[in-house]
């Protein structure tokens, strides 16, 4: 089992925000690339994902693109933040076919 | 046709309110300095308002970060005011929140505490300092302060009003958020 586990989930903002940067992307890209995959149900406010940023770069979750420019910061996901994502699928992937299985959901 | 209102809030969440009850009748904050809020007329609810509390001044590095940001978002700056800050968004361009998940919320919610303590304890100290002053005075035989005293006990209600009004509103707000932490994630 990944040690990570004991950790807990990551939140849904957090989990798209990392997801979002496996390609660079400035704040306004990762609000627009969130709420375009999750058909408008998850709008990440600006103050969020401001709080947000800020964590993941302390983490080393997350870091500044290279070369981009200081008005539009650019950020992308660091191998670390990569392994916070992949644990996450696979948190995800348990709850998802134990929820099938439990409700019979995959006959749906 | 620009309009000027004076008008003094304490509570955050009101004043945001208020503002953008102004907005959807047309009149749109522009400045703000000291009680005196400037508007212009516009089309009724053109704008959204929000108003957001800074960890240091807006002219501090990580005040200007954070503005620059949320300007990157396509917020408009409208005023800034110590701590605080007025931010606005068109209305057509969808919804505008700043806090949108409950961590996020949460740690706006005590930040806003922390400031409603700190200037309710600033009030009752100051009725405290006013009261011990004219108990000085009368002590050391002179005529009672009445200036202090009136002083002294404005402060203290004050200070009650704001722990009343401020500080326990806030307080319920982030019990809230506390609960629903433990059931959601988001």
């Amino acid at each position: 089992m990944p040690e990570s586990n004991e950790r807990g989930s990551l939140t849904e903002a957090v989990y798209y925000i990392l997801l979002s940067l496996y390609e660079p992307l400035h704040g306004y890209g990762i609000m627009q690339r969130v709420g375009e995959w999750s058909r408008g149900r998850v709008i990440l406010g600006a103050g969020t994902l401001y709080g947000a940023i800020n964590t993941l770069l302390e983490k080393g979750w997350i870091q500044g693109a290279a070369g981009s420019d200081v008005r539009k910061k650019e950020y992308v996901i660091t191998p670390l933040g990569k392994k916070q994502v992949e644990d996450e699928i696979a948190r995800l992937r348990e709850r998802l076919d134990n929820g099938l299985r439990v409700t019979g959901g995959d006959a749906l | 046709m620009k309009r000027t209102v004076w008008r003094l809030f304490w509570s955050a969440d009101k004043e945001e309110a208020w503002l953008n009850r102004m907005a959807s009748k047309g009149y749109a904050l522009t400045d703000y300095f000291w009680a005196r809020y400037v508007f212009e007329e516009t089309d009724p609810g053109e704008y959204i308002y929000r108003l957001d509390l800074l960890d240091g001044s807006a002219k501090s590095p990580e005040g200007t970060d954070y503005i620059r940001f949320l300007e990157g978002s396509g917020a408009e700056l409208v005023a800034t005011y110590m701590r605080w800050v007025y931010f606005r968004k068109k209305a057509g361009d969808g919804s505008f929140e700043l806090y949108t998940d409950l961590p996020s919320r949460y740690a706006r919610l005590k930040k806003l505490r922390r400031f409603y303590c700190a200037l309710t304890t600033l009030e009752l100290l100051c009725g405290v300092v006013n009261l011990s002053i004219s108990l000085l005075y009368f002590w050391a035989g002179d005529a009672v302060s009445l200036i202090n005293v009136i002083l002294g006990f404005l402060m203290l209600a004050i200070g009650v009003t704001f722990l009343v009004t401020l500080v326990l509103p806030v307080q319920s707000q982030i019990r809230r958020v506390r609960y629903e932490m433990n059931l959601f994630e988001g």
